[in-house]
């Protein structure tokens, strides 16, 4: 049946907060298509029981695939599963996340169905009876809309680009169907999976977001504030160079023309002046945040939005708020 | 180990975003004078790790770029850093053309390469970001695919250990070769070229492929159609937040982020 | 009739073995300086015959009869030990070859006799007050090495005890002789013998056999002892003897300032020095030159603050190292070769010295110089201003430079990024070359290129990297911009036209990006006009331009903006009130790249002067001004070693008592800003470039 297929992110053993998401535009989509329904494959293992999280979300059909085998599925496995399941709904529009394995699962998925798919989309609309796909390029600098013209549309969606939609009407026994992964020359076997990671945190150079913070905090007693934030939001942290002189961080964070170059969608800085080499290594950061007491301070001169002020007093509430933002 | 490895010449990326200007009626970046463009970022941290693996194993290191006659300069800097030898493919009708149909152009001018080990790809380009095209040329090519990779290990003549990042970790996949790899930059630094590399790179004679060279089926039309590209309109100047305290200040600050859907 | 019986005491059988030994002695000399020679000449070949002879030798007598270049500022005392100790010597020598002329030639073959009477006792004067002074200057330079406690004689060698003790032995015997000769024979003109005199009274009750049987014993020792010395000269420090001379002959005649070029870069296989043949064959004697008296170290930064790079060391071991590969002795007290690697700890006492085998296919970057040696360097010239025997060590640095870069493209990771930057923006930044001359637009400075009229400007102002694109940079090039406008100077900038002048890519060893910079710089300038004066606010613009672009066919005149303003305020076109001191004023620190590097020290003291009333001088001023850290593309590099240079420096400026520095130099101020921050007393101490200080001067709104 067509409609739209939904390809959660279970990896891990659990539901990613993006399913919710996915869920979401998932069903907004299938209404304005007509009404058509939305169907969730869940690959992967020991997935059985998330199904029932689903139904939490108002989804009607769920696919399972569960992997038997003793280590992590395999890339090969993923896309097996999903070609499979995309062969038999047959969907109009198939949406993934756009993090982690699904990426590239989505592209591979997308290639096999010999259709088009759009990456990182921001937005999606029904416009003409056509899907159209926004999504930021040259690293945010600009905005691109598409349309494909195959069937079925792919697309991977920005995480917490798309609200998660009004409150679903929740099923209480979604159905749930077994769905067969056929057999595949296997080319790519899993040898280890290593969760922990060493440092909390993406690396600094390909982060999206990055919290930073200068010599304005202070000491190294109150870097604890950089790092909460960071935990937050999912971001890498950086420091200036004064500050890991200083000895308060690890040199690994330094950002800066001897340090990292960077170009994160978003820089928040906390207590930094913005000295020129300090700029130059974030001249490619699309979006730079200023929290500084001096108002004549250089960094705002590259900033998009400042606040001026102790950050003693802002920054507790910037936290705050994000933490409620993101639930 | 013969190796090939995908690259794209791409706009600047350190143009700081308040110089990016596009041209909205061709749908084309403007970049700011005397800017030219550079080898995408992730492509050469793959044919850093395509050289130290043919430094390490012996073999040989191709290039191939899709693009149009300044592409020429991405090659020449690959072959500058050591590549043994490059392929340009060039033809008005592919040049522009959509994410499919460069997949399958790649595709076609590496199989008309003959024999391959490995094909290694940057994860993503910097101006589409999108991180499909790799896939698309893996997936035509039938080649099993690893995609991000942050460190190659173990090379045998059969297979390659890939470390594959994930959320929070890694996954490390045998993978059976040939094989594709789509490299990510925690992999290696790309070496700056050394200047008898840089001569040798202006003598290069690099050979121009067509579409007709690569037996590409004319007219087929893409499946992703570029319908608009803008730059949304930025205030000059820093919008300073405004607020009756600094903790409001705070929390007004994360709305806006919130709304800009940075966070 | 004064005179004295030669050989008085000496056998026949003596005087013989005395000649014999002199004559192998001469030939060991000989052998051992064409060996080196030969050494040398592996370097490779100069690409002409070695120019303007006759300037070199006139420059190699002054420096070494009238010891210019020891008799420095700060170093009378040194300068003075080794002028008693050279001149002492030199006469000795003298007075025993005038000795030989009467007893070998002229009484023989001629009959005659002119040593006695007048000519006699005006000789012994002389030769008596000059046998002193020796002495004087060795017992100074004995209590210059062990008994002052100079940092760079904390480890000295067997070698530097040796030579001393060698010396005065000889000194001292020989004054003995003379002494012993008089109590012997009861000399009635015992008198003019000045200063054995007293010695020859006191031994004046002796038995005559005994003193004999002395002397006799004294004049063996004596002649064996300089038998020894000879012997001893060319595996010893002092080789110097000749090797130092031999190197002020050859230095470089170019301006001191400029490093050489490569020509044909293009067509090149081989860049910079990777081996020891690679340095050219003048370059190869600087290393024998040394005779490691350490001044290089005095004021240089990486010694001063701990680092690996410390100048004489690096000298003192590639010479080693070619002299093992020549098979030369490289002396059995001299500098210790390890057997792991060439490269030994800093020269240690401790360690017994021993001839030990240096694997030949040690190479010479790596196992006898780190590249963390080679990459610390400031070029600060702090050590070649110093060297006695003008060793260029920072072109030799520069060279290995090159080839770690231009052929093994191994070195720091953060030049990658300047290289890029470099390449990419014209600039060391990453910010678009477009936007160099945004900073002019809002302070009502025109570019050239919309200039109508070029030829009624005065000046070209050339802004630099740092003053176009660093928000505090900036502000220097707006307070030059005041000053213009306040003396009615016509000028404008090349703005998007100009492109960093290379300095940085040179100093890092990148020659081939140097060039590119240099040749489109050129071009435009060129295309203006290259009459036009140029002024720089930046000391690494105004030497690169002024000194190296002749190389690639630009010929500018280009001052410094010290110098333009000073010019500006003696002419009276700048009206600055008479500056009064405020408070504690600012001292004055000398930009490396403006002072050592091209001598000019007093213009921006004259404009200190004039606008301040005064400045402090800090103790390491002018010529042995102490670098801020960022020359040598430093400023684009970590500095993970040892203390910051540029704390080193500030801490002088802040114990001047003075409220802030004022400094000439792009770099000098961003070194400087953030050292006071980091040292927490930004705001008590300002940093300040004269420029600033004089717009303030100027009175108007800022």
């Amino acid at each position: 049946m067509p409609g739209v297929l939904v390809i959660a992110d279970a990896s891990g053993e659990q539901l990613a907060a993006t399913t919710a998401e996915l869920v979401g535009e998932g069903a907004r989509l299938a209404q304005q298509l007509g009404g058509k329904p939305v169907t969730v494959l869940l690959a992967g293992k020991n997935v059985q029981g998330l199904a029932s999280g689903l139904g939490q979300l108002g989804v009607e059909k769920v696919l399972v695939a569960d992997f038997d085998g003793s280590a992590a599925p395999s890339p090969q496995w993923s896309i097996a599963a999903a070609e499979q399941a995309a062969r038999s709904v047959q969907p109009e529009v198939i949406l993934l996340t756009h993090a982690g394995g699904s990426r590239d699962l989505g592209a591979t998925l997308a290639y096999r169905l010999d259709t088009g798919i759009v990456t990182d989309a921001t937005a999606l609309r029904v416009d003409g009876g056509e899907l159209i796909i926004t999504k930021p390029v040259f690293g945010g600098s600009a905005i691109a809309e598409f349309a494909i013209s195959s069937s079925p549309s792919v697309v991977t969606l920005r995480p917490r680009a798309f609200e998660t939609g009004e409150e679903p009407t929740p099923h209480g026994d979604p159905q749930i169907e077994s769905l067969a992964v056929p057999a595949f020359d296997a080319a790519i076997e899993v040898l280890e999976e290593v969760r922990e990671q060493a440092t909390g945190g993406p690396r600094l150079k390909d982060a999206k977001v990055i919290i930073s913070g200068g010599r304005g905090l202070g000491g190294p007693e109150n870097w604890h504030f950089v790092d909460e934030l960071a935990q937050i939001l999912g971001a890498a942290v950086g420091a200036t160079r004064a500050v890991t002189d200083a000895g308060w961080v690890s040199p690994s964070l330094q950002v800066g023309l001897t340090g990292a170059t960077v170009a994160p969608d978003l820089y928040i800085t906390i207590g930094i002046s913005g000295a020129v080499q300090h700029i130059a290594g974030i001249s490619g950061a699309r979006n730079v945040v200023a929290i500084n007491r001096d108002a004549d301070a250089n960094i705002f001169k590259y900033a998009r939005w400042g606040v001026v002020g102790d950050w003693k007093l802002i920054v507790p509430a910037f936290t705050q708020r994000l933490k409620e933002l993101r639930g | 180990m013969d190796i090939v490895v995908t690259v794209k010449q791409v706009p600047d990326p350190d143009i700081p975003p308040t110089h990016f200007r596009v041209d909205e009626a061709t749908r084309t970046v403007i970049p700011p004078a005397g800017v030219s463009p550079v080898m995408n970022g992730y492509d050469a941290h793959a044919l850093e790790a395509a050289l130290r693996l043919r430094d390490q194993l012996g073999g040989k290191v191709t290039v191939v770029s899709l693009g149009p006659d300044s592409a020429r300069d991405a090659l020449k800097r690959a072959i500058a850093m050591g590549a043994d030898a490059a392929v340009h493919v060039n033809d008005p009708a592919l040049n522009a053309a959509d994410s499919t149909t460069t997949a399958r152009a790649l595709a076609a001018a590496i199989k008309k390469l003959g024999h391959v080990d490995l094909v290694l790809s940057g994860r993503q380009a910097s101006d589409t970001d999108g991180g499909q095209v790799h896939l698309g040329i893996a997936t035509h090519l039938g080649l099993p695919a690893v995609s991000p990779v942050q460190k190659i290990d173990d090379p045998s003549a059969e297979t390659v250990v890939a470390e594959r990042i994930v959320e929070d970790g890694y996954q490390r996949l045998r993978v059976r070769l040939p094989a594709l790899l789509g490299v990510s930059s925690e992999m290696n630094e790309p070496r700056y070229p050394p200047l008898k590399g840089i001569m040798a790179a202006g003598r290069a004679q690099i050979p121009v492929w067509t579409a007709a060279d690569l037996e590409l089926e004319a007219g087929q039309p893409g499946k992703v159609q570029l319908r608009r590209l803008y730059v949304e309109t930025r205030e000059a100047s820093v919008e300073i937040i405004e607020a009756e305290s600094p903790g409001e200040a705070g929390a007004k600050l994360a709305d806006k982020l919130r709304e800009a859907r940075l966070v | 009739m004064p005179t004295r019986p030669i050989g008085w005491n000496v056998s026949e059988v003596a005087f013989g073995v005395m000649y014999v030994l002199v004559a192998v002695q001469a030939l060991l000399l000989a052998y051992g300086g064409t060996r080196r020679y030969v050494m040398w000449r592996r370097g490779r070949p100069l690409s002409g015959p070695l120019d303007r002879v006759g300037e070199r030798a006139r420059h190699a007598l002054a420096v070494t009869f009238l010891h210019r270049r020891l008799l420095r500022p700060g170093y009378l005392y040194s300068g003075l030990m080794h002028l008693f100790i050279f001149w002492g010597f030199v006469v000795l020598f003298i007075g025993t070859l005038i000795v030989l002329l009467e007893a070998d030639i002229v009484r023989p073959y001629f009959g005659l006799s002119f040593y006695q009477g007048t000519f006699y006792v005006v000789y012994k004067l002389v030769i008596n007050l000059f046998g002193l002074l020796f002495l004087v200057g060795l017992l100074m330079a004995v209590y210059r090495r062990y008994g002052q406690q100079l940092p760079r004689f904390r480890r000295s060698l067997s070698d530097d005890a040796i030579v001393l003790g060698l010396l005065l032995f000889l000194g001292l015997t020989g004054f003995l002789l003379q002494a012993l000769r008089l109590a012997a024979t009861h000399d009635s003109a015992a008198p003019i013998h000045w200063v054995s005199y007293p010695v020859a009274l006191a031994l004046g009750g002796v038995d005559p056999a005994v003193l004999t049987g002395a002397h006799a014993v004294t004049w063996w020792s004596h002649m064996l002892a300089n038998t020894a010395l000879l012997v001893y000269i060319p595996v010893s420090k002092l080789a110097h003897i000749f090797t130092g001379p031999a190197n002020v002959f050859l230095r470089a005649t170019d301006p001191k300032a400029a490093l050489n070029t490569i020509a044909n870069i293009e067509e090149q296989e081989h860049f910079g020095v990777a081996k020891l043949e690679d340095f050219s064959w003048k370059q190869l004697v600087n290393f024998d030159a040394c005779m490691r008296c350490g001044r290089c170290l005095d004021f240089c930064p990486t010694f001063n603050t701990g680092k690996p790079l410390k100048p004489r060391q690096l000298i003192v071991e590639i010479g080693a190292y070619m002299n093992r590969q020549a098979g030369l002795l490289a002396g059995p007290a001299g500098p210790r070769i390890d057997e792991a690697g060439v490269r030994g700890s800093e020269l240690t006492a401790a360690d017994e010295p021993s001839l030990v085998q240096v694997p030949v296919i040690a190479n010479l970057i790596g196992d006898v110089v780190s590249e963390d040696e080679l990459w610390d360097c400031t070029t600060c010239r702090a050590c070649m201003e110093q060297c006695p025997v003008q060793i260029e060590h920072v072109p030799l640095i520069v060279e290995m430079r090159r080839n770690l870069v231009l052929e093994q493209s191994k070195f720091p990771q953060e030049l990658v990024t300047l290289f890029n930057n470099l390449e990419r923006n014209a600039n060391p930044y990453s910010f678009p070359a477009s936007t160099r001359a945004e900073w002019a637009a809002a302070a009502g400075v025109q570019e050239l290129a919309q200039v109508a009229d070029p030829s009624s400007l005065e000046v070209i102002y050339w802004v630099g990297c740092m003053s176009s694109f660093d928000a505090r940079g900036q502000r220097v090039a707006t307070a030059l911009a005041k000053i213009f406008a306040a003396a009615e100077v016509r000028f404008a900038i090349l703005g998007r036209e100009e492109g960093c002048s290379g300095d940085p890519a040179r100093r890092a060893g990148n020659e081939y990006l140097f060039q590119l910079l240099a040749q489109a710089n050129i071009e435009r300038l060129n295309h203006y006009s290259s009459e036009k004066r140029i002024v720089a606010s930046c000391p690494h613009c105004f030497n690169t331009l002024k000194n190296e672009y002749p190389q690639l066919g630009g010929n500018y005149e280009v001052i410094h903006h010290s110098q333009f303003i000073q010019e500006l305020i003696s002419s009276g076109r700048l009206k600055v009130a008479p500056g009064v001191l405020e408070g504690n004023g600012f001292a004055y620190h000398d930009p490396c790249y403006l002072g050592r590097y091209n001598e000019v020290y007093d213009a921006p003291r004259d404009v200190m002067q004039s606008v301040a009333g005064g400045f402090a001088e800090m103790p390491r001023c002018r010529d042995r001004g102490f670098c801020c850290g960022a020359g040598g593309a430093r400023a684009f590099m970590e500095e993970k070693r040892g203390t910051r240079i540029s704390h080193n420096r500030l801490n002088e400026a802040i114990d001047t008592r003075a409220d802030g520095v004022a400094v000439a130099c792009p770099f000098c101020v961003t070194m400087f800003e953030d050292g006071v921050r980091a040292l927490n007393v930004e705001e008590r101490f300002a940093v300040k470039d004269i420029a600033e200080i004089v717009a303030a001067a100027l009175g108007s709104e800022s």
